[in-house]
Parts: C-alpha cells; structure tokens; sequence
C-alpha cells in the first residue's frame, strides 16, 4: 500500500549527465561553480547547476573534475532543495 | 504567573485555527533550518588522449526520509556515490549521470539520488600490423615507424620502453643475421 501511494505521488528530475568523459583533446578554461534551488522536488536542479556552471565561463563547453553537492533549507511552509556542482571548464 | 484555561479561552487568537498555527509556524520559520551533503567527486581522472574500454554499465542510489520537523540528512549522495566505487571495483568511473526522485509518502518525503556510469579501463596499445621487409634496413625503417606512429604507445611510457627494447633486440638479431 505504502509503495502505491509512493508510486502515485513521485516525481523524478531524470538522468542528467554532470561527469561526461572528456574528450581526447581540450583545453582547460578554470574552476567554475554552479547552484540552482528550487522549491520541494526541484525537478530541475541538476541541470540548471550544471548550466549555470558552464554559464560562467564563456566559451565552455564541458566540466571535468566534476563535484556535486546537495542541500535543503526549511523556510517555514516548505523546503528548498539545491544542487551545487563545481568543477573545471574545458573548451 | 500561570495561564489557565480561561486566558487560553478567552485569548484573542483562541478558536481561530490560522492564528493558532501562526505562532508554531513562525517559530519554526524563525528556527528554519538547514542541511548540507558533503561535495562528492564524480568521476575519474581520465589521462588526456588515453584510449578506454567500452566498460560495463554501472548504478547505485540511495535514500533519505524526510518528515518535519525531523531533520532531513543529505547523505544519500555520499552513499550512492560510495556504492557506485564498490561496484566498479577499481575501475574508471566514466560519464555519471545523476538522478533524483521525490516520493511524497503522505507522512513525511522519500528523497533518492541515484547515480548511473560507466566503468571502463585504459586499452591496451595496439601495435599496428605492418608487412614483413624484405631486408635489413627495412626493417629498421618499418619499427622506427611504428614506434614513431603509435599514439597508443605514447600513452603507455612503461609499455612503450618494453616495446622499443623487444624491437631494438629484433632489429640487432636481424642485422647480425644479415652481416653472418
């Protein structure tokens, strides 16, 4: 019963590439770091920090020495959840 | 000073389930709280230009339940990540994707995190098959070619001393053939 209720109310943000492998030739731009927080599930989060990393660095097109980190903050009514994802611009 | 049952009743915020919510809710506000999962690294450091297996996929995710006002712990990703190291077993962890779920249990949240890569190792250098020479001198030329041409080589300094010795004796046997 509990895994029917689970079932019915489940959200997913689906599989988001963050540490793809390198390709065989590139160039490292610099360290970069990007977060996104949304409300409860926060179906978007992973790719939105991963978006807002490569935003930072122009001409980006890849990370590599990809790190990733979680939060949540209670603000009363709900929780927020954050993907913060750090890692080494490669053109 | 105590408060009895006639001050709670006589309150003004008495019978007005809003207002008496209010207070419980702004101090949790004013408590709000906050939790942080330690940063995981994802992926190997892949050698530049190196040439990888096709691997073998690999996944692991784990879980944390979530009800307020009990606090929330976010180790579910040091977790799956440290399931998905077990699984590759020494391997490369290559192109890691992650996923998260939400599972609303009418009584509190499930959150999952689960991780999906690929483990592969560096391929062995393939020495390029070229056609036997015809002399001596060619077959010099031949291995110095080879050695010379082969990326996979470069990418491999200990395999690439061994092979340029197992050539250097083949071309010296090959000359010493050749003067008798």
């Amino acid at each position: 019963m509990l895994l029917l209720v689970a079932s019915l109310s489940a959200c997913s943000t689906g599989y988001v590439m963050v540490a793809a492998r390198p390709p065989p030739q590139y160039t490292t731009l610099g360290p970069t770091e990007g977060k996104y927080c949304g409300q409860f599930s926060a179906l978007r989060r992973f790719q939105g920090a991963y978006a807002n990393a490569l935003a930072k660095v122009p001409g980006a097109r890849s990370l590599v020495q990809v790190e990733l980190q979680e939060e949540w903050r209670w603000w009363g009514l709900g929780f927020e959840n954050c993907a913060i994802i750090r890692g080494q611009a490669i053109r | 000073m105590g408060i009895g049952i006639r001050e709670l009743r006589d309150h003004p915020w008495a019978g007005n389930p809003v207002k008496r919510l209010a207070v419980p809710i702004l101090a949790a506000s004013v408590a709000a709280c906050a939790n942080q999962g330690g940063s995981v690294r994802l992926g190997s450091d892949v050698p530049r230009g190196a040439k990888l297996t096709a691997g073998r996929e690999i996944t692991a995710s784990a879980c944390n339940y979530w009800w307020w006002p009990f606090s929330m712990s976010v180790d579910r990703l040091e977790t799956a990540h440290q399931a998905l190291l077990d699984q590759a077993g020494g391997d490369l962890i290559v192109d890691v994707a992650v996923q998260g779920t939400w599972y609303d249990l009418g009584v509190g949240t499930l959150e999952c995190t689960e991780l999906r890569a690929r483990a592969v190792r560096i391929a062995p250098p393939r020495i390029a098959a070229t056609p036997a020479p015809a002399s001596a001198a060619g077959l010099i030329a031949g291995g110095r070619a080879r050695l010379r041409g082969d990326a996979g080589l470069r990418a491999q300094p200990r395999l690439d001393s061994a092979t340029v010795s197992g050539v250097d004796a083949g071309i010296a046997l090959t000359l010493k053939a050749a003067m008798q």
